[in-house]
């Protein structure tokens, strides 16, 4: 085939759906900081920083043995957390949904909130981050999580 | 196999004497009724803590289980606070052989933390009995002899079998891990059905492992003979490996290349096609055909060296000699520095695309988990999976970083597709990428081995540039001997080969034997008898849910899943829509149906029930006289069912008209139940 009757010819694009990390999915970040409030709030409470300390720390093994390393005094080097502009994002939607609600400065999760944690422990997903959760949680406190971010 | 409760004692000792109480129990239904925040609690977590399961009471940390009248101060009867020197509590059990032991564990002022005392005997002899100190919350409390879970599983009769945790080893399950099967704590147990199960011990789906001990599900036997097989096949690999390496080692010394075998075993394997090729000449030949040509090359020195005797002009042919050689010196330096590089980039295209298929693996299982929370009904109802937003109604994208965009998206399952789709890709890849590789690194080594001996040589003939008639023997002869030795390392390489075969041969055939059974085994985890058990759980909870006034929805809606044996109506899990009084109807008629059921089945159910009543304001919901009804009936002469309370004790005594109970009541007007002992 020549070249000219190649361009000669109509054409049209098509444009491809487009893939993004499923953690940018409203649907899954919600359901992650649903599940890090049922795991690691004390009295249904926790602040937005330890909200995005913990989204940081369930993103990897490395994170997660890094973080432990510094909570346990075995390294002096503070991991660096990344703060998620997603998660800001989630929370309104939470909020609208009034899964959270805003209070004192903190954020809280309501009776809803903690069915919905339920509804999804029992599922049997999030198996990974809640296992990750599991093993930090006694280092996250909102005191340590403010010495963390205050070296940084 | 039975544990039966038989005497519980609980003591404060003080500057003014000894404080506490001392409950007898009975068989059969058992009514502790004790007015609300006067120690109901105190004694049934006092029961917990002697066996030794305080990580079962859903505490985060590991806070003792007590009120400050245990741990710090007790009011006397004056109201004075008297400060607690040493507290401790005993209990008195007797298993279904008939053996009664009592143990001690101390709560403030002694080794309570990791060690429990049994003596055998009743409790008033307990002082006089000889005692063994058994320790727990240390590694090996499930399997030493000393070990407190490992004497629990031996007085009750339990044979604990080993299950599989988060790290892919395996450890006994320990017994804290079912105790909520057996057992209802007042603050949380009630929100779900095994709500305080641990989740310290880093086991995969403890709630299900509890269920499937208590009824002793075959699926336990199903499970092991699977790790065993799997441990099986993974001696195979490791056999294989070993050997494979033994090869490669083989392969390197030769500076070759294994061919026609892979690092683990696969379905199909051919002894024969196993084989080392080597660069020659640019070429990829098999050692076999290279010992031929070799030999070849070997005779055909031979002669010449007979026919030519005579050298003519030797000084030139030296030196044609040295040129050749430093050409091609320079040549295959040249070519290797090619192959250095290329080599290097191979590696960094390796480095790169296992990093691609890890994290695409971690989206797969991310999205994974999308879907099935899409597919469950937990959001049902709600805005978060219309894509409106709740409060403007104005809808956004499924994309947190930009919600305004247009831009059109994959769908969950597109996206699950597409991911599956480039782990294959990249995976294959990958294989090549490696394989490449190994060909590079062959090629290099073999290629430095042909440097060195060209340097060699050259050096030779440097000198004795002048000797040139020695020189031209000695090369000749070097050649020679060169020649003798690649021939002989090949040959050695090729019979190593040939007993390594014979091994890879071996080990393919168990390793087949193996992956047939594998295929063999069943389909399901359960087997017949398990889903009789199953079936009938479902009967009997369906019956009790009746029987209790369950209106939620009907009944017969409950089916008992296979996949987590809890209730589920329709295949999801119920507890989100059920009124809170049916949450709690639903835990109380489960435990009893898993403890009927060892009535009929053979099971690991210690025939023993205790349910602490929920607090005050979360009771009303339900009236817990009303499920009194059939438990004592329930309970026969086998078991022990005991329920600490604060109801009314005539409201108790109407709903249990014409049935066997025990009642204990602490007045109200006497106080907390923490007394004064009077010795």
């Amino acid at each position: 085939m020549k070249i000219e009757e190649l361009i000669n010819r109509p054409f049209t694009f098509k444009r491809r759906d487009v893939l993004i990390p499923c953690e940018f999915r409203p649907m899954w970040k919600s359901c992650l900081i649903i599940v890090i409030f049922g795991i690691t709030a004390k009295k249904n409470k926790c602040s937005l920083k330890k909200l995005h300390t913990a989204s940081w720390l369930v993103k990897s093994d490395e994170h997660l043995s890094d973080f432990i390393k510094w909570a346990e005094k075995k390294v002096l080097v503070t991991p660096d957390v990344r703060f998620d502009p997603s998660i800001d994002k989630a929370v309104d939607l939470l909020v609208g949904n009034r899964i959270l609600i805003k209070a004192e400065g903190k954020l809280e999760i309501t009776e809803l909130g903690m069915e919905k944690f339920k509804g999804i422990e029992a599922v049997g997903v999030f198996v990974e981050e809640m296992h990750r959760l599991n093993v930090s949680n006694k280092f996250l406190s909102e005191a340590s999580v403010e010495r963390l971010l205050r070296a940084n | 196999m039975s544990l039966y409760i038989k005497r519980l004692k609980v003591i404060a000792s003080t500057m003014d004497g000894d404080y506490g109480v001392d409950i007898p129990f009975e068989k059969g239904l058992f009514i502790l009724r004790v007015e609300n925040s006067h120690g109901k609690s105190t004694c049934m977590n006092a029961i917990a803590y002697a066996l030794g399961m305080e990580k079962s009471l859903g505490q985060k940390n590991s806070k003792l289980p007590f009120p400050p009248s245990l741990t710090k101060s007790i009011d006397n009867k004056d109201g004075i606070e008297i400060g607690v020197l040493s507290s401790r509590v005993y209990l008195e059990l007797e298993n279904s052989k008939g053996e009664v032991v009592t143990l001690l564990r101390h709560i403030v002022g002694g080794d309570g933390e990791t060690i429990i005392h049994m003596a055998n005997g009743e409790l008033d002899m307990f002082s006089l009995n000889p005692k063994v100190s058994l320790f727990l919350h240390k590694e090996g409390d499930t399997t030493r002899e000393r070990g407190f879970y490992y004497w629990v599983g031996k007085f009750v009769g339990w044979v604990i079998p080993n299950i599989p945790l988060y790290n892919g080893k395996d450890a006994p399950l320990y017994p804290a891990t079912f105790f909520p099967t057996y057992y209802v704590e007042q603050k949380k147990g009630w929100s779900s059905i095994q709500a305080t199960t641990p989740q310290v011990f880093n086991i995969r789906d403890p709630k299900k492992r509890a269920v499937e001990f208590i009824l002793n599900l075959d699926v336990n036997d199903i499970i092991i003979k699977r790790a065993k097989l799997k441990t099986a096949i993974e001696e195979v690999n490791t056999a294989w490996i070993v050997n494979y390496k033994k090869a490669e080692v083989i392969s390197n010394r030769i500076s070759g290349k294994l061919t026609g075998l892979m690092d683990k075993p696969e379905s199909k394997f051919d002894q024969y096609r196993v084989d080392f090729s080597i660069n020659e000449n640019d070429r990829w030949e098999s050692v076999q055909s290279l010992i031929t040509g070799l030999k070849e090359k070997q005779l055909r020195m031979l002669i010449s060296g007979e026919r030519k005797n005579e050298i003519e002009d030797e000084n030139i042919e030296v030196l044609k000699k040295i040129e050749e050689r430093q050409r091609s010196i320079n040549e295959i330096g040249e070519k290797n520095s090619e192959v250095s590089s290329e080599i290097s980039f191979v590696e960094h295209q390796i480095t790169a695309t296992e990093k691609r298929i890890s994290s695409l693996a971690e989206d797969r299982r991310k999205y994974e988990d999308l879907k099935k929370v899409g597919e469950s009904n937990i959001f049902n109802g709600d805005d978060i999976g219309e894509g409106n937003c709740p409060t403007c109604s104005q809808s956004y994208s499924d994309n947190l970083l930009d919600s305004s965009t247009n831009e059109s998206l994959m769908s969950v399952d597109q996206s699950l597709n597409y991911i599956k789709e480039q782990i294959k890709t990249f995976s294959s890849a990958l294989v090549n990428s490696k394989s490449q590789y190994e060909y590079k690194k062959a090629e290099y080594s073999k290629n430095l081995v042909s440097l060195v001996e060209l340097r060699k040589g050259l050096n030779g003939l440097n000198r004795s540039v002048r000797n040139t008639s020695e020189s031209i023997i000695e090369d000749k002869l070097r050649e020679k001997i060169q020649l003798e030795n690649k021939i002989e390392s090949y040959t050695d390489a090729v019979c190593e080969l040939f007993k390594l075969r014979l091994k890879f041969d071996e080990l393919h055939t168990k390793y087949t034997d193996l992956i047939a059974k594998r295929r063999k085994m069943p389909e399901s985890y359960l087997s017949e008898i398990d889903n009789k058990k199953l079936n009938y759980l479902q009967t009997l909870l369906r019956g009790y849910l009746k029987e209790y006034g369950f209106s939620s929805f009907s009944a017969d809606k409950l089916e008992i899943s296979k996949d987590n044996y809890l209730p589920t109506r329709e295949g999801f899990d119920i507890g989100f829509d059920t009124s809170a009084s049916d949450g709690v109807r639903i835990i109380w008629s489960y435990l009893l149906s898993l403890f009927s059921l060892s009535l009929k089945f053979e099971t690991n159910h210690p025939n023993l029930l205790m349910f602490d009543e929920p607090r005050q304001q979360e009771a009303n919901k339900v009236s817990f006289s009303s499920l009194l009804k059939s438990v004592s009936k329930a309970c026969g002469e086998k078991g022990q069912i005991i329920l600490a309370t604060s109801e009314e004790v005539s409201v108790l005594r109407d709903s249990l008209v014409e049935e066997k109970y025990t009642l204990k009541v602490f007045e109200k007007n006497d106080g907390k139940i923490l007394r004064k002992l009077h010795s």
